[in-house]
């Protein structure tokens, strides 16, 4: 365990515990009246400070800001503000167009994008369709790209452009997930002035603002791009990422005014709210999660799963690892989600140590069972292990844990162990999410273990273009996981912000990166 | 003195040597593979994390890589860092003018509190003075940096709003702001030093007190200050040269804690950073950079020892 973590948090959070307690006492009445106003809020331009920067607190250090190599999800979030693009992602997880107005697909393999019109790249280049393959052929070609680029880039056979407006993409074999790889890093569209050199420290897109320096695992500066295609977007003069990932050293750069806005933990929205700061929370497709693996043990036994997620008090580790933020699951999304099956709540697996025995019973192990677990070794997976281990012991599961520095999770992958006890932030396309779990060749899905209905409804996503069908077809698979246990979520949670009431028109994202179009700050406000 | 200098340096080389060898094969046997992180992390497929192990140059053989990392260190070329392809002198000199203002502040507060408090100390033993500085030395030892640093923190940046609670500001961009920002972390990481210091100083200089010499020199009837500047500080430093050239060490090793709290980014959090990430060239570029820092402290101490004391320049 790492100096930092063995001795700050426990000590942070006595002092913050003070120190918020001594400035909670000043907050006037105006800031009181501002930390109600949701950060949602849009508010009419003339209350705006167009001259103001907004400084984003990040927990994630970037050490590139190349969308080929950074695809490590959150992080992304600095990469949105400088490019744009093909497709966008609503804060709940539904497609939008950005620099794609329409996309279809011809045929199963071939998908027609239209583009918008009139854009420019801030090189002053036009965005138009050869950029567009230009851009494509790059992340097809990187022999360095990150695997979320390269795997979807892998299923690309060509790409051509079809005039100035129109691309079409033909792919090796159906994959109508596709479009939600455009709608992350695959579809950055970069100038196609700057494809040929290194994008790791520089970036010339077509988004809301200009990169003006980055420091990698240090900051990110932006200012406004006034030929932004999009100008109602853009509410501010710039733009600072500043990368802390330490919590207590956010809230310090926060309530000290050095920072905005703030991503905090759990634990500290308590004594932050008492601080007078707003406090701002979204349910997020990130869940703690026993990841099974399947082929192993008695973990293929559905009753031995199922009598597991019996032995498990969600609502109590809500309470205590969430410290009430979060909400218990058996699915591996929120219930406010579209891939959430309204069939099977949490409470259709109550915490019941009298049916987990009986069902553990029933599976032949009356006497009962031992696994082998592992665990990261940060203080949150910790205590989350040595709760469940608690947890399950009156049934009868005994759980060894195995504590392992983070580089070490392979682990779990590599098939050593019977489950990995953790949290994964999932996927922007939800069957992804599910495939990446419990499906054949999942990658964090060991031994490719799976249940045959599962894997049947997967293999027709695979062929189902996105929409309602697909919607649903999505919902029945996330119903046969939690019904199977094909891993044992244990709850979803938040991804929580503060600031000083000042910060508007922002929606924090259920999946992928947050996006910052018509975000702005108020005038007078600290 | 030249002699004495260059038999430091050469000693310095093998101490290097043994240096190069330790990082580099500790990092060896140490669990992770950066293949697969630089690869994309668990889902890089198995394709996929053998040619970056290639690109990487990973695949060639241990003592392979070793040569090549002996030859860059000499052609100054660190290698790149596996993660944002950064070359790692240039991530290095980028970090290094914060790790050093830090230091160099530390050991200016060191200082400033040490030399007053030890010499107090050892003038008036058994005094309320020398048992208040004994009492708060003792306390400055015992204290954390971190925890030092956080109250620091809650009182002066968030209370009374005098200095930043987190970040760096370059000198060049402003001479004033990089005084503001490196005043709490300075304080926070020479405090324990400067206690140190302190009891080393009064120990050193109780001793040199009582040496027939000083006592000769008040019989003569020169002044206080005179015998304490002119005849006994330079006897009683030579020691506490020693234990400076030992907090240079610690305080290095204090940067990285203070670096996370502060939010400053130096070599600390660089280092962090690397460890977690398994980015073995930073890491390597940043061990060798300490080690000569290191190297370096001692020769100077060395010298300044000689010095001091010319009975030792012949030694």
């Amino acid at each position: 365990m790492s100096l930092r973590s063995r001795v700050v948090p426990p000590l942070a959070a006595v002092v913050t515990a003070a120190s918020l307690a001594a400035c909670g006492g000043g907050g006037g009445g105006d800031t009181a009246n501002k930390a109600e106003v949701p950060i949602s809020a849009t508010a009419a331009s003339g209350e705006l400070d167009t001259s103001a920067t907004l400084t984003f607190a990040d927990p994630f250090q970037n050490d590139t800001i190349d969308p080929a190599k950074n695809d490590s999800g959150f992080p992304t979030r600095q990469l949105n503000l400088v490019y744009d693009r093909l497709i966008g992602i609503a804060p709940s997880g539904e497609l939008t167009p950005q620099l794609a107005t329409k996309w279809e697909f011809t045929n199963p393999t071939t998908l027609r994008l239209t583009l918008r019109s009139g854009v420019k790249f801030q090189d002053g280049a036009p965005f138009d369709a050869a950029a567009v393959v230009k851009n494509l052929d790059r992340s097809r070609d990187l022999p360095d790209a990150g695997a979320a680029v390269s795997t979807p880039a892998e299923a690309i056979k060509d790409v051509k452009a079809s005039g100035d407006d129109v691309v079409e993409i033909t792919l090796k074999k159906p994959r109508y997930s596709i479009l939600y790889d455009l709608a992350q890093n695959l579809g950055m569209m970069i100038s196609p002035g700057s494809l040929s050199g290194s994008l790791d420290r520089t970036a010339v897109g077509a988004g809301m603002y200009k990169l003006v320096d980055f420091k990698p695992g240090v900051s990110a500066t932006y200012e406004r791009w006034d030929g932004y295609w999009d100008p109602d977007a853009v509410k501010l003069a710039g733009f600072v990422i500043k990368s802390i990932p330490d919590a207590q050293t956010r809230i310090n750069a926060l309530q000290s005014g050095q920072v905005t806005m703030s991503l905090i933990d759990e634990s500290q929205v308590r004594d932050a709210k008492g601080a007078s700061l707003r406090v701002s929370e979204e349910a997020t497709v990130s869940a703690w999660t026993m990841f099974l693996n399947l082929t192993r043990g008695e973990l293929k036994n559905e009753q031995v799963r199922q009598a597991i997620s019996h032995a498990i008090d969600r609502k109590a580790l809500v309470e205590t690892l969430g410290h009430g933020h979060g909400e218990p699951a058996v699915q591996l999304f929120p219930s406010s989600y579209e891939a959430y099956s309204q069939d099977w709540p949490a409470a259709k697996y109550p915490f019941d140590v009298a049916k987990a025995k009986e069902l553990l019973a029933a599976a032949g192990h009356p006497d009962g069972v031992e696994f082998s677990a592992l665990i990261l070794n940060r203080p949150l997976d910790k205590q989350l292990g040595q709760a469940l281990q608690r947890m399950v012991e009156p049934v009868g599961i005994k759980l060894s844990l195995k504590v392992v520095e983070p580089a070490r999770y392979s682990m779990f992958t590599d098939g050593e162990v019977d489950m990995f006890l953790g949290r994964w932030g999932g996927r922007a396309d939800p069957a992804d999410t599910l495939k990446s779990n419990a499906a054949k060749g999942g990658f964090i899905n060991p031994g490719g273990g799976t249940a045959p209905d599962f894997q049947a409804l997967m293999d027709k996503i695979d062929n189902t273009p996105t929409g309602d069908a697909r919607v649903k077809l999505v919902q029945e698979a996330s119903a046969i996981f939690a019904q199977r246990q094909l891993d044992i979520p244990i709850f979803a949670r938040r991804s929580i912000f503060a600031d000083k009431g000042c910060v508007v028109g922002f929606t924090p994202y259920m999946v992928g990166a947050d996006e910052y179009r018509g975000v702005g700050v108020r005038k007078n406000c600290d | 003195m030249l002699r004495l200098l260059a038999r430091r340096l050469l000693m310095s080389v093998p101490i290097l040597v043994i240096v190069t060898l330790v990082v580099f094969f500790l990092l060896e046997i140490a669990p992770g593979d950066p293949a697969r992180r630089a690869a994309g992390g668990e889902m890089a497929s198995a394709a996929d994390v053998a040619e970056a192990r290639r690109r990487l140059g990973l695949d060639e053989p241990l003592w392979t890589r070793y040569w090549h990392f002996i030859e860059g260190l000499f052609t100054g070329d660190l290698g790149q860092s596996i993660f944002s392809g950064q070359p790692v002198l240039s991530a290095i000199a980028e970090r290094v003018p914060v790790s050093l203002s830090l230091m160099a502040g530390a050991l200016t507060v060191a200082m400033l509190i040490a030399v007053p408090a030890g010499i107090i100390a050892a003038t008036r033993p058994g005094s309320i003075a020398d048992r208040v500085v004994m009492l708060i030395s003792a306390g400055g030892v015992a204290m954390p940096n971190f925890l030092i640093g956080l109250l620091l923190v809650l009182v002066f940046a968030l209370q009374l709003g005098i200095f930043p609670a987190t970040g760096y500001v370059p000198f060049e961009q402003s001479p004033a702001g990089w005084f503001q920002a490196l005043v709490l972390p300075s304080v926070a990481l020479g405090v324990a030093a400067a206690a140190e210091i302190a009891r080393f100083l009064r120990a050193s200089m109780l001793d040199v007190l009582d040496q027939d010499y000083i006592r000769t020199a008040r019989a003569k009837g020169i002044g206080v200050r005179s015998v304490l500047g002119k005849h006994a500080m330079k006897n009683a430093f030579a020691p506490v040269l020693t234990v400076l050239g030992l907090q240079v060490r610690i305080l290095i090793g204090g940067t990285v804690v203070i670096e996370q709290i502060f939010n400053l980014p130096g070599l600390g959090s660089l280092t962090v950073k690397a460890v977690f990430d398994r980015d073995y060239p930073i890491i390597q570029g940043v061990a060798i950079s300490a080690a000569l820092v290191v190297v370096v402290t001692n020769i100077l101490v060395d010298v300044a020892y000689g010095y001091l004391n010319p009975k030792l320049r012949a030694a």
